[in-house]
């Protein structure tokens, strides 16, 4: 009946050990961003509910665009602490998934923390890559522009190639605009910039691109 | 002399199957992943290996990580960059070619977002991640 008891035992622990001792508030955040906002941030917040200390040995981010902050190391039993995050918005627009993977020395697993944040977009091109194959027919391909802000003039759409065409129309004043690119040629391969500079916001207008190629 | 009852050895292993089955649902913590599961827009690298069409393998790490050694022929794109390594990887791309993306491993989330922003932003469709990124690549031959 010994054997048995130490058995049962040994079992027990096998399957409890694998529980961690820092209790996460959250591992999700789902925010949306103040728009033309430069950086947006999101904190995790845990509780260490074991009863030893527990010391954050390593915090890894899925993109250099994200930094963390943490005000120490070692949680003693009880202690809460958080990790800040920090999003540097660059030129991102859209729903951005970034993943912060933190390990301790709590005997879990890592602990994967996800920061979900919808950046507001300013101009949505759909898509922002128009291609032709050689010799195929060189008909004018449309690329829609929606404006995610309430007035945005497009005061510019040129092409770096001049075998490149394009053309704009205003679909929806200040809102929707069709952009239609079409090569002279598809004989040869060629690849074409073209650039959309806007009037938004006013004090530094923001400029955008799309790519055009015959392969 | 040690008298061990059958019924009360099967009856704990039973119990133990329960509690770790238990485990694996419950625990915050369990892996994401294994060998058998595929995310969504993951590939095995056996898979991309036996495939006829053309690969462009696309790198999602850092570019430290790049030079220091990387899939042959795979060119950068991440997330930090994007803005002037996207041109290089849309002068390589051809329509034939299926797009392969990897980041360090299995538990990095570069290729995944790069991978969605290649379909979601410049349209493409044969847009893949490797499942197990890097570290797939190394143990190929293991």
């Amino acid at each position: 009946m010994n054997t048995l008891r130490k058995i049962t035992v040994l079992m027990l622990c096998t399957s409890l050990n694998a529980f961690a001792l820092l209790d996460w508030e959250t591992t999700e955040v789902s925010q949306k961003a103040e728009l033309l906002a430069e950086s947006v941030s999101a904190t995790f917040h845990f509780k260490n509910t074991g009863d030893k200390a527990v010391t954050i040995q390593g915090i890894k981010t899925s993109c250099g665009c994200t930094t963390t902050a943490l005000t120490k190391t070692t949680y003693a039993p009880g202690e809460s602490g958080e990790i800040v995050v920090k999003l540097t918005i660059g030129t991102r627009q859209g729903l951005q998934n970034k993943t912060i993977t933190v390990t301790s020395d709590d005997g879990a697993p890592e602990t994967l923390l996800t920061m979900k944040t919808l950046i507001p977009q300013i101009l949505e091109m759909k898509p922002a890559f128009v291609f032709w194959k050689k010799g195929e027919a060189p008909v004018g391909k449309k690329i829609e522009l929606n404006a995610g802000v309430e007035a945005l003039q497009i005061v510019k759409a040129q092409s770096d190639n001049a075998n490149v065409t394009v053309q704009l129309d205003e679909v929806e004043p200040g809102k929707r605009y069709r952009l239609t690119v079409a090569p002279i040629s598809t004989a040869e391969s060629l690849k074409a910039r073209i650039t959309l500079v806007t009037d938004f916001p006013k004090e530094k207008p923001r400029t955008f691109y799309l790519f055009a190629h015959v392969k | 002399m040690l008298r061990v009852n059958p019924f009360k050895i099967g009856l704990l292993l039973v119990a133990s199957v329960v509690l770790g089955l238990a485990n694996g649902w419950l625990n915050p913590h369990r892996p994401a992943w294994s060998e058998e599961v595929l995310l969504e827009g993951e590939i095995r690298l056996t898979d991309v290996m036996s495939a006829a069409s053309p690969v462009l393998w696309v790198d999602a790490r850092s570019s430290k990580d790049y030079e220091a050694g990387k899939i042959p022929s795979a060119i950068p794109l991440n997330e930090d960059q994007w803005d002037e390594l996207l041109p290089e990887f849309l002068s390589v791309w051809q329509p034939s070619m299926r797009v392969v993306v990897y980041c360090s491993s299995q538990k990095c989330r570069a290729s995944h977002e790069v991978a969605q922003r290649l379909k979601s932003e410049m349209g493409l469709s044969e847009v893949y991640v490797l499942k197990g990124g890097w570290e797939a690549w190394l143990a190929r031959n293991e």
